[in-house]
């Protein structure tokens, strides 16, 4: 067994699983958010008949899509949010950041076994977890009974290797695995990294690999925890023997990626599988820029922005949003002086959510209106106006293209 | 008594300067000449449109503003493509003084040096009477009009009356400027000043800051008035020596001008109001409806999202939460006050203690995004109107207040009088 089918087996109360079998499993965490949790109010007492909670330490909710609300729906539905949460004693964060950050910076932990009704879940396989996105009917059912069923997946192992060149990111390795794969390349299976370049990479980094896998059809993700794992999580007790493997680990599929000559990846409208090394999109206008989301939205993204934007100014014709992944990020970004920063460089910085990732709010496009973003889709339509274009890049691409007004290579200025 | 030969006040003055004429007369249709106007991104295109249809040039784009304050940034497709119409433009014309989620647009006016004493602003906005306080005659009007101030130059006014507002005294401890404004709106009602002047004068003005000053100002239209003005001191002069360059005249009242009304205000009289639950006029003691609970509070708008608001909702918030299922909203006025406040550490405050941090700009007050409210909710608020649907849900009831008592009540999840948490400070000199 790999890593992820011995925490499902454990789960399972199964000494073995095999890929395609079906499963029942316990779940550590149960994760929804404010665009999820109103079909579970609709269904929970209603549909399923439930009238208590399974387990209300292990279910989690988090406003983050349409934090703070813009119209007087959301507003209703954040009402019938904290009601609900209110009448069966769920924990809800209201202000506190993006869901998958929150799940990460309070809550997962190593060999744990998430299930959340966002499809970005996948996000928590940077942690040795094994997280997976559902329905919010099937969230519904694990809030009431505290399991769920699934099928084993098949592995897909990509073992990258080589040193990360200067202006390359984790970001541009994840759209460059995405561009190979293409958007159903790992549909319904496992996509496992490994290799020698993922000691070089931060949790962070990890994150952001692991939380783009969705965009392949993964159904969850994979980094083994190592040395780096481990100081992360050093105040947090895990049994890290479990990681041990007692048996080898079997692979449906193996990928070998060397990063030596990658050069910045940007994904071009309308799919993210469209993907393009940086010189073949260089120079086209943009009119806004945006930084943030559960893909890249953390410290050391905000840091990497900072390098282009220092005693810069945003291009006249160019919106830079900013909005950190969660409120701690915030409270480091302020202490480090990154956001006054941002501030002066006239950067818009928005409260911690999911923001104009996913075009609800805080920076909507017009039709023919052109963004380039650290986010992990760009769906026509996406960020708003249908007849919009968006482009997915690296932090440190979307910050120089903020001052130049155009996609260009940060590694001309690095 | 001889027309002509009687005193002018303020406003009279200042319109006097603006025509042909020597003096006007109260009820008088002049035609003036406008020193400055802007636009915001609400009314921007219809007035943009309007402006195309006279077919003429634009009469001074160095005096033409433009501001996306409301919706900013975008919550649709349809406010991008807004923002986008005032930015071609705006390139079209050349315009110097473009703002784009810069703040709100009552405070970069005064803020970045478009507003002088003497002058005359308009602005498609209500609250354009804020500038009185900086002694400019400045008023809102609707996008028509404005399209044939930027084709002429000029626009028609009625001399207004003048109602005088004499202060005295200072503020009690744990009462503010939007305490006093409250309780005036409570004595004369919202049609109380339709269609006139107001001009605060008075010792009580040498102890009002500029932050204060703008708070009294911006909430004049509430009563109906045209505008609200102050007197030109030392406390204007020092607000305006790092922002504006031109030369003022000193213009004040004649000491025999006429006045339609005098109200006189002890402002030491003065305690915590609260406004609403549907009018503004519908003004309370807080105290009277201590301990209501609430759901939500917002701190920002044109009326007291500013530094010393920010301050004293900082002094309040420092090491506390806010109450649990209880949401604090905060949005900074402008930019260069999200970096003050971030310098004093105020920003930080806030997120410590639960607070919603938005980018600066009309945020809530506008009703579109930044925390709209539910049927049945209650909030308290720093901002300017509390009309039935103003921040989101019809049903919603909305209580307008200090900045302070905001600060206070999402604490205790309650309306909560700051008087007590003021006390024991030393009186204001």
């Amino acid at each position: 067994m790999n890593i992820t089918e011995k925490i499902i087996a454990k789960h399972a109360n199964l000494l073995q699983v095999h890929p395609g079998e079906v499963v029942e499993v316990a779940v550590d965490w149960c994760m929804a958010n404010d665009v999820t949790i109103p079909l579970t109010i609709a269904l929970f007492e209603q549909e399923f008949k439930f009238d208590a909670i399974a387990n209300r330490d292990k279910v989690i909710f988090i406003n983050d899509h349409r934090i703070p609300a813009d119209d007087i729906n959301t507003a209703e539905a954040h009402q019938k949010i904290r009601n609900f949460a209110n009448k069966y004693g769920i924990k809800l964060h209201e202000r506190d950041g993006v869901c998958h950050q929150i799940m990460l910076e309070n809550y997962v932990k190593p060999g744990d076994l998430v299930v959340a009704a966002d499809s970005h879940t996948c996000s928590y396989g940077s942690i040795g977890a094994v997280a997976i996105g559902m329905g919010s009917t099937d969230i519904t059912a694990v809030i009431g009974s505290g399991k769920t069923w699934l099928k084993v997946p098949e592995t897909i192992q990509i073992v990258l290797d080589g040193k990360m060149p200067k202006g390359v990111f984790a970001k541009d390795v994840i759209l460059y695995v995405v561009k190979m794969l293409t958007a159903s390349g790992a549909t319904y299976k496992t996509v496992e990294f490994c290799g020698s370049l993922i000691a070089q990479l931060s949790i962070s980094e990890r994150f952001t690999l692991c939380n783009m896998v969705i965009e392949v059809g993964g159904k969850s993700a994979m980094i083994h925890p190592d040395e780096i794992t481990r100081q992360y999580f050093a105040h947090t007790q895990v049994d890290w023997n479990f990681f041990n493997l007692d048996q080898p680990a079997t692979y449906a599929q193996q990928i070998q990626i060397c990063v030596d000559d990658l050069e910045p990846q940007v994904a071009s409208p309308h799919y993210v599988d469209n993907v393009k090394p940086i010189s073949s999109v260089q120079g086209i206008a943009i009119d806004q820029a945006f930084l943030g989301s559960c893909t890249n939205g953390r410290l050391d993204d905000l840091q990497e922005a900072a390098h282009f934007l220092r005693g810069k100014k945003v291009h006249p014709g160019v919106r830079l949003l900013v909005t950190p992944a969660s409120v701690t990020i915030y409270q480091q970004a302020l202490q480090s002086g990154l956001i006054q920063l941002f501030m002066e460089a006239g950067a818009i910085i928005n409260h911690p959510g999911c923001s104009t990732c996913w075009g609800a709010s805080q920076g909507s496009l017009a039709k023919g209106q052109r963004m380039i973003s650290t986010a992990n889709r760009n769906f026509k339509g996406r960020a708003g106006s249908p007849d919009s274009e968006i482009y997915l890049a690296s932090p440190a691409t979307v910050a120089a293209s903020a001052v130049a007004g155009k996609i260009i290579d940060p590694r001309g200025d690095v | 008594m001889i027309k002509g030969s009687m005193g002018q006040t303020a406003t009279e003055k200042i319109i006097a300067k603006h025509t042909k004429q020597s003096r006007v007369t109260p009820g008088e249709i002049v035609s003036v000449t406008v020193d400055r106007v802007f636009s915001h991104d609400i009314f921007a295109t219809t007035v943009i449109r309007e402006f195309q249809k006279i077919g003429k040039p634009l009469w001074r784009p160095q005096d033409v503003i433009l501001i996306v304050d409301h919706d900013v940034p975008s919550t649709s497709a349809d406010s991008g493509a807004i923002y986008q119409e005032m930015t071609d433009f705006a390139i079209k014309w050349g315009l110097k003084n473009f703002y784009y989620g810069e703040g709100v647009c009552h405070q970069l006016m005064p803020e970045k040096g478009h507003v002088g004493p003497g002058e005359i602003i308009i602005g498609t906005d209500s609250h354009t009477v804020t500038y009185g306080a900086l002694g400019a005659l400045a008023t809102g009007v609707g996008s028509t009009e404005m399209a044939a101030i930027w084709s002429s130059g000029t626009i028609w006014l009625k001399v207004p009356e003048t109602i005088r507002v004499v202060l005295s005294g200072a503020l009690q401890n744990g009462v503010f400027a939007k305490d006093l404004i409250l309780h005036l709106i409570g004595l004369l009602g919202s049609d109380g000043c339709t269609y006139k002047a107001l001009e605060f004068d008075g010792p009580g003005v040498a102890t009002l800051s500029m932050d204060e000053r703008l708070t009294i100002a911006n909430m004049v239209v509430e009563m109906g008035a045209k505008n609200g003005i102050f007197p030109v001191d030392d406390i204007t002069r020092a607000y305006l020596s790092s922002r504006y360059f031109s030369d003022y005249p000193d213009i004040s009242s004649d000491a025999d001008a006429q006045f339609c009304r005098v109200i006189s205000l002890d402002m030491s009289s003065i305690s915590p109001k609260l406004s609403g639950p549907k009018r503004v006029d519908d003004i309370h003691d807080l105290q009277s409806l201590a301990g209501m609970t609430i759901h939500q509070g917002f701190i920002g708008s044109c009326t007291n999202g500013r530094l010393e608001d920010l301050r004293i909702a900082a002094r309040i918030l420092a090491g506390q939460s806010v109450a649990p299922f209880v949401k604090l909203i905060i949005s900074p006025a402008s930019r260069s006050i999200y970096l003050q406040a971030m310098d004093e550490g105020l920003i930080k405050i806030f997120l410590q203690a639960g607070g919603v941090v938005t980018n600066p700009g009309c945020g809530l007050c506008f009703g579109k995004l930044g925390g709209v409210l539910g049927a049945g909710e209650v909030a308290i608020c720093s901002n300017n109107r509390n009309f039935p649907g103003r921040l989101g849900h019809p049903d919603a009831h909305i209580y307008l207040a200090s900045p302070a008592s905001v600060a206070l009540s999402v604490i205790t999840g309650k309306i909560t009088s700051p008087i007590s948490f003021f006390q024991g400070e030393l009186e204001r000199s």
